[in-house]
């Protein structure tokens, strides 16, 4: 059986045969992005140090919260960047999965700071406000520290070939943003839950919304439709 | 299709990928039966050819994110299930804009029926409306133009002209939703 290739695609084929390279492993462009995140935390550590509230913490409550966001951070950049090579796509049950657990993982790390820093929340907040922090900082802080991250997962995304490219955005950026997320977890003095989940989380979903126009704009251009 | 064939097609697409077009040509010849049995499983239209062309231009799109250690035929029929997929999404479109371009002569056709309204009571209507909203329904429903177009004629912007037109469009509604009801010439104050 050989069967001619047809002569219009032969054509348009012709017309754009430069070769090619073939893109890094999905794990790599991942790490790309993870580091690109994760030099957020050195810098917020380097500008305003630890929070003040540490000691009361306690090491469990400082770090952990802190390495779970980074690691559903990656796994979701890990997602995302699969999501650009046809036949690697996750399947639909755990694309909702991540959409939704993302959040949901937010606000149970805050909850659980948010309690066991309930004791300590009048007097470190005091403090924090004698040093002239703001809690409105947060929010254009974390959206500052995660747009290279975000930026340069849009670019590798419109170098890929996302099939589904709203999902791939939507949860590279979420993935992004929880990596920065743990950043601001380790400097922000203010341990309220309604501070963490409106302006951290304000600025994540922010975030998460302008890559998902992004992933919307590539996937009309390349399919004529926005989403999934 | 021999199995040798498909161990090839990883080297074939790495050949394909440094340029060489005579390996996209092998990989198509080693392909296309599978893609389009595939296609005429999974896709609901029935110009299968233009589906199977437009694989292999997606292929062509997609080759810089094909590597040699992945396995080549769930790579390609990953990009033929979207193909697919899209086809089926643009036909519903399609289908439901048909849909509604055939509904809508239908309630034309009644409105515009001579026992039930008249080109007098049609005339009147249009009369009832102001100068600005009789020229855009005769430029939009005679002259079949665009908002836009209008707006270039009248010198309105086309939010503009689209909001004259619906005010107009109300009006009119509203006249022979009178009409009809009275069975006779709508009143003056339905206008107002």
């Amino acid at each position: 059986m050989s069967e001619p290739l047809p002569a219009a695609l032969r054509e348009a084929l012709r017309r754009d045969s430069r070769p090619v390279r073939p893109l890094l492993p999905p794990a790599v462009r991942t790490l790309f992005i993870a580091m690109m995140a994760l030099a957020a935390i050195p810098m917020a550590l380097g500008m305003l140090g630890l929070r003040p509230d540490r000691q009361m913490l306690g090491p469990v409550l400082l770090w952990v919260p802190a390495a779970v966001r980074i690691a559903a951070g990656a796994a979701l950049i890990l997602l995302a960047m699969r999501e650009g090579i046809p036949g690697l796509g996750a399947p639909a049950p755990l694309r909702a999965a991540a959409l939704l657990g993302a959040p949901i993982l937010l606000v149970l790390l805050a909850q659980w700071v948010a309690a066991g820093a309930v004791g300590s929340m009048p007097m470190i907040e005091k403090m924090a406000a004698d040093m002239g922090r703001d809690p409105l900082d947060c929010l254009p802080r974390e959206i500052m520290l995660a747009v290279p991250g975000v930026v340069l997962l849009c670019l590798l995304l419109a170098r890929a070939y996302p099939l589904r490219p709203g999902f791939a955005a939507t949860a590279g950026a979420l993935g992004a943003g929880l990596i920065v997320d743990a950043a601001l977890h380790l400097i922000c003095p203010f341990a309220a839950l309604s501070h963490t989940l409106l302006l951290h989380g304000g600025a994540l979903a922010g975030l998460t919304a302008a890559a998902a126009g992004v992933g919307w704009a590539l996937g009309r251009r390349r399919f004529g439709r926005g989403f999934f | 299709m021999t199995s040798s064939g498909h161990d090839r097609l990883p080297e074939l697409m790495a050949r394909y990928q440094t340029g060489d077009l005579a390996a996209f040509e092998e990989i198509y010849r080693e392909t296309v039966h599978e893609v389009e049995r595939y296609l005429a499983r999974h896709a609901e239209r029935s110009d299968h050819a233009d589906l199977v062309q437009d694989v292999y231009l997606q292929v062509h799109r997609a080759r810089r994110t094909y590597r040699m250690e992945l396995p080549f035929r769930p790579w390609l029929f990953a990009i033929a299930r979207h193909v697919a997929l899209m086809a089926a999404r643009r036909r519903r479109r399609k289908t439901g804009r048909e849909v509604l371009v055939e509904e809508f002569p239908e309630r034309e056709t009644a409105a515009a029926e001579p026992d039930v309204l008249g080109r007098r009571q049609l005339a009147r209507a249009v009369g009832q409306l102001s100068p600005e909203q009789r020229e855009v329904v005769r430029l939009a429903h005679v002259e079949d133009l665009t908002s836009t177009e209008i707006g270039r004629r009248t010198g309105a912007t086309p939010g503009a002209v689209k909001v004259r037109l619906h005010r107009a469009h109300l009006r009119l509604r509203r006249w022979f939703g009178v009409a009809r009801r009275q069975d006779g010439p709508g009143p003056d104050e339905g206008m107002q």
